[in-house]
C-alpha cells in the first residue's frame, strides 16, 4: 500500500504503556489528525513514526518499505515541533536551509529553496533575522518552512499551534490547511483541539489512554462516534438510554418546539453565539445542548423534539 | 549502537584522566601507605604534623571569614543597585581571583616594601596576617560573584511582604533575605575554604621559612628533604581532606541551584542622595582595597633607587644568579606550555563534555565525577604524584617537555567541562531531534548543534586554561623543576622574590606585572565570550 502504515505499534516507558497496539493508515496526499486529551499517547505515536522513540512491538511502513528500525535522519520524515525547536544559534534562513545542507545540496540551490519557502510561508525578507526576535506566529512559520524545505515524504506536526493565542491559531490553522493541500503533502497532525483537527484533516483519529478508538473523516467521527469517550471528545455531552441501547445526543438532533415535544426541560443557560444561541437545558437531571435562533430566558420551561436518525448509537 | 558510540566518545578523556591523574594519585597512595614503617598514622600524629594540620585549618577558616566580610559592600551594591560600570565592576573584581598566586604574593611583598611593613611595629612580612590578607584579597570575587549573582535574581516579593507586615528594612533583610541567601553563601564559603586550604604559593612565599601548611610541608618533604614516604603520607591526609571538602561543596552547590525562585535581575537605580553615597562608598571602597596591592606592585616594578625607570623591565633579557634562564626565556617557556595545555584542555574538555551530555547514565555520571576529581586534588599532590609515577617504560615522561602542559591541563580541564556541560545541558533536546528529522547524522548533530552552541563556553574555558597554565605554580614546581632550562614565569618569580637584593626583587615585580597583564587580558577576552568565571565560581 502506498502511504503510511502503522501496524500494532506499542511503545511503553517502563510499566507505562503510552501507545497500545495502534494501527492506522494514511494514504499519500492525505492529512490525518490525531486528537485526544494530553497524555493519551498521540505525541508518543508521532515520535515513534519519526524514529525519536523506539517502539517495543509493531511496525511502521512507508510506501511498502519497513522503516521501524531505520535511524531518524535516514527516514526522510519531517517533524514540526510543539515549541518550534528552532536553532537559536542560527538565522531564519540558516534554520530553513539546515535540512538541505544535511542532504548535501549545492549552496545556490539552498538559497533558491529557502527563498521559495520564505515566500510560501509569507516571511519574505526575514532570511537574515535572528531567531530571538521572532513573534510566536513568525517562529511557527519558520518551523514549518524548515520542516518542509527538504520536501519530506511525510510531514508530522506535533501540536504546531499550541503556543499561539486563539486568534493567531485560527488564522494559521486555515493557512496551514491550505498549504498542506496545495503541496499535496501527506501529514499526521497531532492536536488536543478538535476544532483545529476538523479544520485541517481529511481523517481524524481519536486516541485515549494509548489506544486509537475511532478513525474516520471528521463528519463520520462527529456523526457516529461509536464510543462514549469519542462522543464526549467531539462535544456530544448528553448520553441517553433507550430500549437498552445507549445513544449520544448530537446537538443537531435536538430542536426547541412550541408544544408537544418528546421531552420537557428547563433552560439553565442561554449563551449568545452570534448567529444563534446555545441553550443548556435540564431534562430530568441531565444537561442537554441545543441551538436556537432566539434567546430563551433561563428558568423557562421548553419542549424538545428529538430526531432519532441523528442520535449516535454507542457500543 | 548508542552505547558503543558513547563509549568511544568517552574513551579518550577517560584514558587521559586515568593515565595522567588516577594512576599518579594511586601510586602516591600506595607509596604513602606501603613504605612508611609507622604508616600514615605515625606521620600524621607527630607533633609537627598536628601543628601543621591545625594551622592549615584555622588559616583557611579565618581567610574565608575575612574574604566574606570584605565582600559584603560590593556584593550588596551589585545585587541591589544598577549603576554605570556595574558590569565592569563585576569583571574587575574577578581580576584578583584569576591572577596567578605568585603575582598576588608579589603584590603583597610590594605592598610591604612600599609602606615599610617588612619590619617594626607593623611588621607584616612573614606573619600569618600577610597570608590571611592575601587569601582574602584573592577570594573576595568568589563571594561577590556567586552571592551577588544569586541575590540579584532573587524574587523580592517575600521581602516586600515582610515590609507590609511591619518589618523594618534591616529586619526584613535578616528574617527573610538572609535565610534565602544562605545556600549561595554556604556554597561560596566552602569554595573559598577549599582554595585557602590548598593554597601553596602564597603560604610558601609570604609565610616565610617557618610557616608551613600541609601543602607546603609536602613540598618540603618531597623536594627539600627528599623524604618520599613522609611526603606521600601527608599527601594522603591532604587528599582525604580535600575530597571531603569537595563533596561538601558539591552538595552545597546542588542545594544552591533552583531552591529559591530566581526571577532575573532585580537591581534598581539609587534614588536618594544617601543611597548614592552608600553605593559610591561600597564600590570605590572595594576598588581601592583590591586595586591598591596591584597598583603598588606596578609602582614598585618601576621604582629604582632614586626615582622611577624601566630598568627592571630592561633587565628582563639578562641572566641573573639563582635563576637558570632569563626572564624573557621563561616567558617564552610559559607561553609554549600554555598553548599546549590549552590545546589539550580544549580537546579533552570538549570530548568529555559531549560524552557527559550524550552518554548513557553510567558513563555520564562516571565521567562527570572523573573530570571533577582533579579540581579536588591539590596541585602539589598532583605534581608530586606525576613525578613519582610516570617514570617507567613508555610512560617515562619525567624529562619530556609534554609533562608540564599535560599536568597543567589536568588542572584546567575541570574548568572547561564545568563551563561547557551546563550550556550543552541547557540546549532544548527537541533541537537535536529536529536536526535528526532534517537528516543530520548523530555526528552531524554534535557538530552542528552541540559544538556550535558550546563554542563560546569552550572558547572561554580554553582561555581560562591558558591563564591557569601561565600562572600554575604548585604542580609545575614539581614537574617543571627537573629541566632548569624549562623554568616558567611563576617559578622564576618565586626564585627572584626569594633572593635578597633590590635588583632581583625589582625584576621579580616587573615579571609579575607582565604576567598579571597577560593573564588579565586573556581572561577578560574569554569573559566576553561567556562569563565562565561565573560558571566556575
Amino acid at each position: 500500500m502506498t502511504g503510511l502504515d502503522v501496524d500494532a505499534l506499542t511503545v511503553s516507558y517502563g510499566e507505562m504503556v503510552a501507545v497500545d497496539k495502534v494501527s492506522l493508515h494514511v494514504p499519500v496526499g492525505q492529512v490525518l489528525a490525531l486528537v485526544g486529551p494530553s497524555g493519551c499517547g498521540k505525541s508518543t505515536l508521532l515520535r515513534a513514526v519519526a524514529g525519536l522513540v523506539q517502539p517495543q512491538a509493531g511496525s511502521i511502513v512507508w510506501n511498502g518499505r519497513t522503516i521501524t528500525d531505520v535511524a531518524t535522519h535516514q527516514r526522510g520524515i519531517g517533524l514540526m515541533f510543539q515549541h518550534h525547536a528552532l536553532f537559536t544559534h542560527r538565522s531564519v534562513a540558516d534554520n530553513i536551509a539546515f535540512g538541505l545542507k544535511m542532504a548535501g545540496r549545492a549552496r545556490g540551490d539552498q538559497e533558491t529553496r529557502v527563498n521559495e519557502l520564505l515566500e510560501l510561508v509569507g516571511l519574505e525578507g526575514f532570511g537574515s533575522r535572528p531567531i530571538e526576535g521572532l513573534s510566536g506566529g513568525e517562529a511557527q512559520r519558520v518551523a514549518l518552512a524548515r520542516a518542509l524545505a527538504p520536501e519530506p515524504d511525510l510531514l508530522l506536526l506535533d501540536e504546531p499551534l499550541a503556543s499561539l493565542d486563539r486568534a493567531r491559531r485560527v488564522e494559521l490553522n486555515a493557512e496551514l490547511s491550505r498549504l498542506l493541500r496545495e503541496l499535496d503533502q501527506t501529514a499526521v497532525y497531532v492536536t488536543h483541539d478538535q476544532d483545529e483537527a476538523f479544520g485541517v484533516a481529511d481523517a481524524i483519529g481519536v486516541m485515549h489512554q494509548g489506544e486509537l478508538l475511532r478513525v474516520g473523516t471528521p463528519a463520520e467521527v462527529w456523526r457516529d462516534p461509536q464510543t462514549e469517550i469519542v462522543a464526549r471528545f467531539v462535544g456530544h455531552d448528553t448520553i441517553i438510554e433507550h430500549d437498552d441501547a445507549r445513544f449520544a445526543v448530537r446537538s443537531d438532533a435536538v430542536t426547541v418546539v412550541e408544544s408537544s415535544g418528546d421531552r420537557h426541560g428547563v433552560v439553565t443557560r442561554c449563551a449568545f453565539q452570534g448567529d444563534r444561541f446555545e441553550l443548556l437545558i435540564d431534562v430530568d437531571g441531565t444537561a442537554w445542548r441545543a441551538f436556537h435562533d432566539l434567546a430563551i430566558a433561563p428558568g423557562s420551561a421548553v419542549e424538545l423534539a428529538l430526531d432519532p436518525s441523528k442520535l449516535a448509537p454507542l457500543s | 549502537m548508542k552505547t558503543l558510540r558513547s563509549a568511544a566518545l568517552a574513551a579518550v578523556p577517560a584514558t587521559f584522566v586515568a593515565v595522567f591523574f588516577a594512576y599518579p594519585v594511586l601510586t602516591l597512595l600506595v607509596r604513602g601507605l606501603g613504605q612508611n614503617a609507622d604508616g600514615v598514622f605515625g606521620v600524621v600524629t607527630g607533633e609537627r604534623s598536628l601543628k601543621i594540620v591545625w594551622f592549615t585549618i584555622w588559616q583557611a577558616a579565618v581567610s574565608t571569614v575575612l574574604a566574606a566580610v570584605l565582600a559584603v559592600p560590593l556584593t550588596w551594591a551589585i545585587a541591589n543597585r544598577t549603576f554605570r560600570g556595574r558590569r565592569l565592576a563585576r569583571g574587575l573584581v574577578t581580576v584578583p581571583f584569576v591572577l596567578p598566586t605568585v603575582v598576588v604574593a608579589s603584590a603583597f611583598i610590594a605592598l610591604m616594601d612600599r609602606f615599610g611593613l617588612e619590619s617594626g611595629a607593623f611588621r607584616l612580612r612573614h606573619t600569618v596576617w600577610a597570608i590571611l590578607l592575601a587569601h582574602a584579597f584573592f577570594n573576595v570575587a568568589v563571594f561577590v560573584r556567586s552571592v551577588g549573582g544569586y541575590w540579584t535574581q532573587l524574587d523580592r516579593r517575600p521581602e516586600e511582604a515582610a515590609r507590609t507586615l511591619g518589618a523594618s528594612p534591616w529586619r526584613a533583610f535578616r528574617e527573610v533575605t538572609l535565610p534565602r541567601l544562605r545556600p549561595a553563601i554556604l556554597a561560596a564559603t566552602s569554595v573559598v575554604f577549599l582554595f585557602s586550604f590548598t593554597s601553596f604559593a602564597i603560604i610558601l612565599i609570604l609565610g616565610g621559612p617557618r610557616r608551613s601548611s600541609i601543602e607546603t610541608e609536602i613540598y618540603r618533604y618531597a623536594v627539600t628533604l627528599i623524604d618520599i614516604p613522609n611526603a606521600a603520607a601527608l599527601s594522603i591526609v591532604q587528599m582525604t581532606a580535600v575530597v571531603t571538602l569537595v563533596m561538601v561543596n558539591g552538595w552545597l552547590q546542588r542545594r544552591a541551584v533552583g531552591r529559591q525562585g530566581l526571577v532575573g535581575d532585580r537591581a534598581i537605580a539609587p534614588r536618594t542622595g544617601r543611597q548614592r553615597a552608600s553605593l559610591g562608598a561600597a564600590v570605590w571602597g572595594t576598588a581601592l582595597l583590591l586595586g591598591l596591592p596591584l597598583m603598588v606592585l606596578i609602582e614598585r616594578s618601576l621604582s629604582s633607587g632614586a626615582g622611577y625607570s624601566l630598568v627592571h623591565y630592561r633587565s628582563l633579557g639578562s641572566k641573573v644568579r639563582f635563576v637558570p634562564v632569563t626572564a624573557l626565556e621563561a616567558l617564552e617557556n610559559s607561553l609554549g606550555f600554555a598553548i599546549a595545555a590549552a590545546g589539550i584542555a580544549m580537546i579533552i574538555g570538549a570530548l568529555a563534555s559531549l560524552a557527559i551530555v550524550h552518554g548513557t547514565r553510567f558513563t555520564s555520571r562516571l565521567l562527570d565525577l572523573g573530570m571533577l576529581l582533579p579540581l579536588g586534588t591539590s596541585a602539589v599532590t598532583l605534581g608530586f604524584g606525576v613525578l613519582i609515577s610516570l617514570n617507567r617504560g613508555v610512560l617515562d615522561l619525567r624529562s619530556s617537555w609534554w609533562i608540564v602542559p599535560i599536568t597543567q591541563s589536568l588542572i584546567a580541564i575541570p574548568f572547561v567541562v564545568r563551563g561547557v556541560v551546563p550550556v550543552l545541558r541547557s540546549v532544548d533536546p527537541a533541537m537535536r531531534e529536529a536536526a535528526a528529522t532534517l537528516g543530520a547524522k548523530p555526528a552531524q548533530v554534535r557538530r552542528e548543534i552541540d559544538l556550535r552552541i558550546g563554542a563560546r563556553a569552550l572558547a572561554t574555558g580554553v582561555g581560562f586554561a591558558f591563564a591557569i597554565s601561565l600562572g600554575e605554580f604548585g604542580a609545575t614546581s614539581f614537574v617543571g623543576g627537573r629541566r632548569p632550562d624549562q623554568t616558567t614565569v611563576p617559578l622564576a618569580i618565586e626564585r627572584l622574590l626569594g633572593q635578597p637584593g633590590d635588583l632581583l626583587r625589582g625584576q621579580g615585580m616587573a615579571l609579575s606585572v607582565i604576567l598579571m597583564l597577560v593573564t588579565t587580558a586573556v581572561v577578560m577576552l574569554g569573559d566576553r565570550f561567556h562569563p565562565t568565571a561565573g560558571a566556575v565560581l
